[in-house]
């Protein structure tokens, strides 16, 4: 009776999947179906190394946001680092200590963020909503109204290089992704860290009498969000051989978007990569194959918006309607038994 | 005793505000000091009609974020209502300005009404809901408008009016502005409804079990939002005449949400007051004008403005704290007198 | 079972909403037997200004069996445009044209376009000369510095204190235009004017509205505002038009007469400038024409001439810029004959 025991469990795809794979299915054979350029291989692969900054800051994300926290302020973070990098580079220092300078600077300012959290016991979306201006204002501070340009041509272009094969290829953003992926898989899913993040954000109170250090877990994650942060940094500028001020405006509610769509509760103890990795391919797909046909940016938006809401409210109606069903089930029986 | 009891509470309630209150007036005094001219009457009343725009809708917001939910979508409510009510007017120029009033709120009641539907009945967590009909309801008004903008010389005189003329010498903008914050302080302090909102943001399972229509009030509290950002629209026309489809209202989630949470009204819900947000409202918009008349440099403005957001909430926290302590302190020594 | 009904619902939901969506788009975007297909990437949506340049692409465009397809992003982000650009690649279109965001970020994407084949056309702002086949500015950006200065000093009899509200601090074109004022001003241009600050009002009305505010309280003898943007100035021309400073502090700039019409009305504004925005379309409609049937290859000194189209005829400047045409005036006699 019970749908455990009529399904094969080993092909059961987990219920947060279900939703983002149908909107990358659909989103695949409306874009294609609409344009004949859509399904190009070369430039499906080309064009994921636009979308890999926002997959790599959801995935860092997954974890804050598993601990019940949020972190707003990735993308000013990814602005300062990129800030720092820019400047120490035009300043003279070699191009490889930039890099190490940026992702250390988001790896600092995740920190300031996880400590001002905790130490000051306030609620991270209103800590990260002002360090969301502060980090952009830093930004503002070390750029001023310049650009940073003519970096070198081994840095830029990062983004067009092929891993494995030679067009089409493996690019070397999606293979980065692809490897970022497994790794944080493993510390979510089968790392004992993994296990306490999870855990302190399903049930904080009990997570910290049974010994679970809940102060270090919350600052690991936002350590982490800052320090991924700060690598998109390096990569955004390879990809655009440029750094100005305003560098990932808004990729924040793009990660965050990447997430939930994913499966990930927003309020903590829930979560999945798979789920992550699979919503960004879906948020992908469904741009591309509306920005092919021609579709201005604001109806974008209000697409990826709509899908966001349905994929959280068509499971609530339809188990509002198996419940229902149940109900009306128990009912009949009990009735046939008086 | 019990009274004894209950005028520490209302002591207590009256000092709530007090950690904001002396940061306003810390601000007021430096920036005096720097510069006298900040204190010259046109500066002052200019600072407070921007600042209504931000107090009616926070007004509203408060309501929301007391009943532990949040709405990212009034300033796309508040452009949606703007826009109708602007397009009204251009192809109707002797349309009674009233008319056009009550149009733009129930314009932005519906958006309201949309999202308490995808919240209380659809079951979405409102930080969900609402990032999706921010970028859903941005994407309608581009529809709508057929992306066209509405000129100074298409919005009626009467319209623009309401930001300087007046029956009793302030603006009819202010006197919106105060009677949306009176109205919240009124209903949340003085009728059975704010007790039940409270109720259902401190402890909701219990409100349930108490036998509150939970939904109703999560319903309630989002077209109460819509609406009074239907009227931030009117006043947001008034003030700056050109209705811009990408502009209007853009960002302004972030600026009502950082009022709110300066103003004291917790994040996670179950407290809140209107006064605290009015003041919120009134220290982002000293803070906004006032960086510029004493002079920081533009690209400073945004760091401070973050610093000083992240200071006004760590002072209200620990004299909140302090306070709280204190109470309790009372508490005991009144059990142990007894 | 249960599987399937869930798949069932958001399946033909989905699909009902986004045939919604396209069979609304889709019916702009008609193509029929024509000689070019080519897509313009404003730097936004719903901007009266990119507006008129549309205008003037489609009017020109009509002649010259060519459609012009216009598409543009949200916001007006540095990067925020490089999708379009890669979508249009895809399409194979046959030229783009573009009004970029930033000089730089735009480049690589910019550059794998001309590779394939594409004609890449700047329109109203530019890149790295390398990253497009040629520019067309509305006036002479290198003079455009003066001109506001200039333009400041006219509207207060060239004596007084004035300052600039701009757009972004991270506008290339706005940044120019400063750049080339303080030059001016530093080599002793009209010496009866102070530049006593420059403000950013982020092309958003409320801050830009902010920022002329507090001009007002901190320089008790600012005579002027300077707003080289149609946000800026709208807004600020709005703050003074109900501010007890009203006349005794001028709003000028650049701004589109209809957004602007109230303001020179009721004496807040006396004159500001613009230019035809719309010619920019009109030159690089017939310029792409004129690459592709030519084989033409734009380069300093290089002669256009089209009938009909403004001035009629340009030379390309240095870096194949084309400058459209002379800045215009607007003041209380001549702008009701504007109407964009």
């Amino acid at each position: 009776m019970s749908p455990l025991l009529k399904n094969n469990p080993r092909f059961k795809v987990p219920g947060y999947l279900v939703g983002p794979i149908l909107i990358l299915i659909i989103a695949m054979t409306y874009g294609s179906l609409g344009s004949e350029y859509f399904l190009d291989p070369s430039s499906i692969i080309f064009n994921t190394g636009r979308y890999i900054e926002i997959g790599l800051l959801a995935l860092a994300l997954t974890f804050v946001i598993i601990n019940g926290d949020i972190d707003l302020s990735v993308a000013s973070t990814l602005a300062a680092s990129a800030g720092v990098l820019a400047k120490l580079y035009e300043s003279g220092v070699p191009i490889l200590w930039c890099c190490v300078a940026s992702i250390f600077t988001g790896l600092v300012l995740g920190l300031i963020n996880g400590l001002i959290v905790i130490k000051f016991g306030l609620p991270s979306l209103v800590v990260t909503l002002a360090t969301l201006a502060l980090y952009r204002g830093l930004t503002q501070v070390i750029l001023g109204d310049g650009v940073v340009a003519n970096y070198p041509e081994s840095f830029v272009g990062f983004d067009q290089r092929l891993v494995i094969g030679g067009d089409p290829g493996l690019p070397a953003p999606l293979a980065l992704f692809i490897v970022a992926a497994i790794i944080f898989y493993y510390i979510l899913h089968r790392s004992n860290y993994g296990l306490k993040n999870i855990m302190s954000g399903s049930n904080p109170s009990s997570s910290n009498f049974s010994g679970i250090n809940l102060d270090r877990v919350r600052l690991l994650a936002f350590t982490l969000s800052g320090t991924v942060a700060g690598i998109c940094a390096v990569m955004i500028t390879s990809r655009l051989g440029s750094t100005i001020s305003n560098v990932g405006l808004g990729l924040e509610l793009l990660a965050i978007t990447a997430v939930v769509l994913g499966g990930t509760d927003i309020f903590g103890g829930r979560g999945a990569i798979s789920g992550t990795v699979v919503a960004l391919f879906a948020i992908m797909a469904v741009r591309e194959a509306l920005v092919i046909q021609d579709i201005n940016g604001q109806v974008q938006d209000a697409a990826i918006g709509l899908l966001l809401i349905l994929t959280v409210l068509v499971p609530q109606i339809r188990s509002y309607y198996v419940e229902k069903r149940n109900r009306r089930k128990r009912f009949n029986e009990a009735q046939s038994r008086t | 005793m019990a009274i004894k009891l209950n005028s520490k509470v209302t002591y207590l309630f009256k000092k709530r505000e007090f950690g904001i209150f002396l940061f306003i007036l810390i601000l007021l005094a430096v920036f005096g000091t720097l510069e006298p001219r900040f204190f010259r009457s046109d500066n002052l009343s200019a600072i407070l009609s921007s600042v209504g725009i931000l107090m009616v809708v926070g007004a509203g917001q408060t309501l929301v974020i007391v009943t532990r939910n949040i709405d990212l979508s009034v300033g796309s409510t508040l452009g949606m209502a703007a826009m109708v009510m602007g397009m009204v007017a251009r192809e109707n120029p002797d349309f009674p300005i009233f008319g056009l009033i009550v149009i733009a709120m129930i314009v932005g009641g519906l958006c309201g009404l949309l999202n308490g539907f995808l919240v209380s009945y659809g079951k979405i967590p409102a930080i969900i809901a609402t990032l999706g009909t921010l970028a859903i309801i941005r994407g309608a008004v581009f529809l709508v408008s057929d992306n066209v903008q509405i000129d100074p010389n298409d919005v009626p005189q009467g319209i623009i009016n309401l930001a300087t003329t007046s029956p009793i010498g302030i603006p009819w903008l202010l006197i919106f502005a105060f009677l949306s914050i009176i109205l919240v302080w009124y209903v949340s302090s003085k009728t059975l409804l704010g007790k039940r909102i409270y109720a259902v943001g401190s402890n909701p399972e219990g409100a349930i079990s108490r036998g509150l229509s939970f939904n109703k009030i999560t319903i309630m509290v989002f077209v109460f939002v819509g609406v009074l950002a239907g009227l931030g629209g009117v006043l947001y026309t008034a003030r700056y005449a050109t209705i811009n489809p990408a502009d209007v209202g853009r960002g302004l989630e972030f600026d009502v949400i950082s009022a709110v949470v300066i103003g004291g009204t917790n994040i996670f819900g179950g407290s809140g007051t209107a006064l605290g947000t009015a003041l919120g409202c009134i220290l982002i918009g000293i803070l906004s004008n006032g960086l510029t008349v004493v002079g920081v440099s533009p690209f400073w403005k945004a760091c401070a403005t973050g610093f000083l957001i992240l200071a006004a909430v760590a002072i209200d926290n620990s004299v909140r704290k302090r306070q709280e302590q204190n109470f309790l302190l009372a508490i005991r020594n009144q059990r142990t007198v007894k | 079972m249960n599987k399937k009904h869930k798949a069932l619902v958001p399946v033909l939901g989905m699909s009902l909403i986004l045939t919604g969506v396209s069979a609304s788009f889709m019916a702009t975007s008609a193509t029929a037997a024509t000689k070019y297909k080519v897509t313009y990437i404003p730097k936004n949506l719903g901007n009266p200004y990119f507006d008129a340049i549309v205008g003037g692409f489609k009017k020109a465009g009509k002649g010259l069996g060519m459609t012009v397809k216009v598409v543009a992003p949200a916001q007006a982000g540095a990067t925020d445009q490089i999708p379009f650009i890669e979508a249009a690649i895809q399409q194979k279109v046959d030229a783009i044209a573009i009004s970029p965001n930033d000089a730089n970020a735009l480049c690589p994407t910019l550059k794998r376009a001309m590779k394939a084949g594409i004609v890449v056309l700047t329109v109203n702002g530019d890149t790295a000369a390398s990253c497009r086949q040629a520019s067309i500015t509305p006036v002479d950006f290198s003079v455009l510095g003066k001109y506001l200065v200039d333009q400041t000093a006219s509207v207060i009899d060239g004596k007084g204190d004035w300052a600039f509200l701009s757009a972004t601090s991270t506008a290339p074109d706005q940044n120019a235009w400063l750049a080339g004022a303080k030059k001016y001003i530093d080599g002793g241009g009209q010496p009866g004017l102070k530049l006593v600050d420059t403000v950013y009002g982020d092309d958003a009305p409320e801050k830009s509205a902010t920022e002329a505010q507090a001009l007002l309280a901190k320089y008790p003898n600012l005579k002027a505002i300077n707003a080289p943007t149609t946000v800026g100035i709208a807004a600020a021309a709005q703050v003074l038009s109900t501010s007890p400073l009203k006349g005794k502090v001028q709003v000028t700039g650049l701004g589109t007469p209809n957004q602007m019409r109230q303001y020179v009305k009721d004496g807040t504004v006396k004159s500001f400038s613009l230019w035809d925005p719309g010619l920019q379309g009109q030159i690089a409609a017939n310029l792409i024409v004129e690459i592709k049937t030519k084989n033409l290859k734009p380069k300093k000194g290089t002669k256009l001439a089209y009938k009909g189209v403004g001035p009629e005829k340009w030379t390309l400047g240095k870096d194949a810029v084309i400058i459209a045409g002379p800045p215009q005036e607007f003041n209380a006699k001549n702008i009701d004959k504007f109407d964009f």
